[in-house]
């Protein structure tokens, strides 16, 4: 056996389970330096084996439940409702917006409709009523129109 | 995997809130033994276990139930532990430092038996690497194939490692005394 297979050998031998372990005992009564490499080897394991660590600190845990409470689990069946919920939510967004758009788009402002139709309200609500959705909102505009200083 | 584990993952993942801490019961002490070996310092070891668990709590969707539990969350510390080594071997190195010049101490040791301090003293002489195939095998107690296994390496790689490692202890470790020694 050379010195290189006993090295490659030592740490099976040091845990039982080097098997025909007649060479290697051989090689180890013969050879004084590797017999050395395994006896320091061997007190080495003693004294990492007994050394101890210090415990986590009790904090530990709180401060881990605490930080994967902000991503908690959903288990996968939540997650299907969850996303019904989810594009319903975005549906009404979307609508909302569209609507929110046109409403701007539609809606005179009082200067514009002043210029347009001057101080004649029977013009003004006649031109409100199609750039509104509805009558009550063109009458609500020419109130406004006829209440202020234009 | 283990019976239990797999069971405690599978729970977890149904929404049960109870099995992740008992996941961290079982396993956090020696996650964080393992990472004040590598990392040697208290509360750089302490930060590290909670982002590792905050990491595979989030990734545990993923886990494929093809290796232990054990295994994998090793493995998912270990190379943490190994990412965040050079950057906390440079804060210790300060910390040292600092307790040396007689400034205080900061507040990063945790004081030990002596045998407890020379061997962690000691494992600070080995590359980050080496110290984790040490902290594997003589403090979690694993064998040669499950350290392989968390490390991705050869048998015969965790092995060389071993005994290279050892070669590198035996002249900071020959004169350490354990209790009972004559």
């Amino acid at each position: 056996m050379t010195c290189e297979t006993f090295r490659e050998r030592a740490f099976d031998y040091l845990q039982g389970t080097l098997r025909g372990d007649a060479d290697f005992e051989a090689h180890r009564a013969s050879c004084a330096s590797c017999a050395a490499t395994l006896a320091g080897i061997r007190d080495n394991e003693r004294v990492l084996r007994a050394a101890r660590v210090p415990t986590a600190p009790p904090e530990l845990w709180p401060r881990i439940a605490a930080a994967v409470g902000r991503e908690r689990v959903v288990p996968f069946r939540r997650l299907r409702v969850a996303s019904v919920f989810a594009a319903a939510a975005a549906l009404l967004l979307a609508f909302t917006l569209v609507a929110t758009v046109r409403s701007a788009r539609r809606a005179p402002t009082l200067d514009l409709v002043v210029q347009e139709v001057g101080p004649d309200s029977q013009r003004a609500f006649r031109s409100l009523v199609p750039r509104y959705d509805d009558v009550d909102a063109a009458t609500a505009m020419v109130d406004t129109m006829f209440r202020s200083d234009y | 995997m283990g019976g239990d584990d797999a069971e405690l993952v599978r729970k977890h993942l149904s929404g049960d809130p109870d099995a992740f801490r008992a996941l961290y019961e079982k396993y956090g002490e020696k996650v964080f033994a393992s990472a004040y070996r590598i990392v040697g310092e208290y509360h750089a070891a302490a930060d590290l276990v909670q982002e590792v668990f905050v990491k595979i709590h989030g990734e545990l969707r993923t886990f494929k139930f093809e290796s232990k539990f054990s295994t994998w969350l090793f493995r998912v510390a270990v190379n943490h532990a190994l990412n965040r080594s050079s950057e906390v071997s440079r804060h210790a190195r300060i910390h040292e430092k600092i307790v040396k010049d007689g400034r205080g101490d900061p507040g990063g040791t945790k004081e030990g038996r002596p045998v407890d301090d020379e061997v962690q003293r000691a494992l600070q002489q080995l590359s980050p690497k080496l110290r984790t195939v040490i902290s594997l095998r003589y403090l979690e107690g694993l064998s040669y194939e499950e350290i392989a296994e968390i490390l991705e390496i050869s048998i015969g790689t965790v092995k060389s490692r071993l005994f290279l490692a050892h070669e590198t202890l035996r002249p900071l470790l020959k004169d350490v005394r354990l209790e009972g020694d004559a």
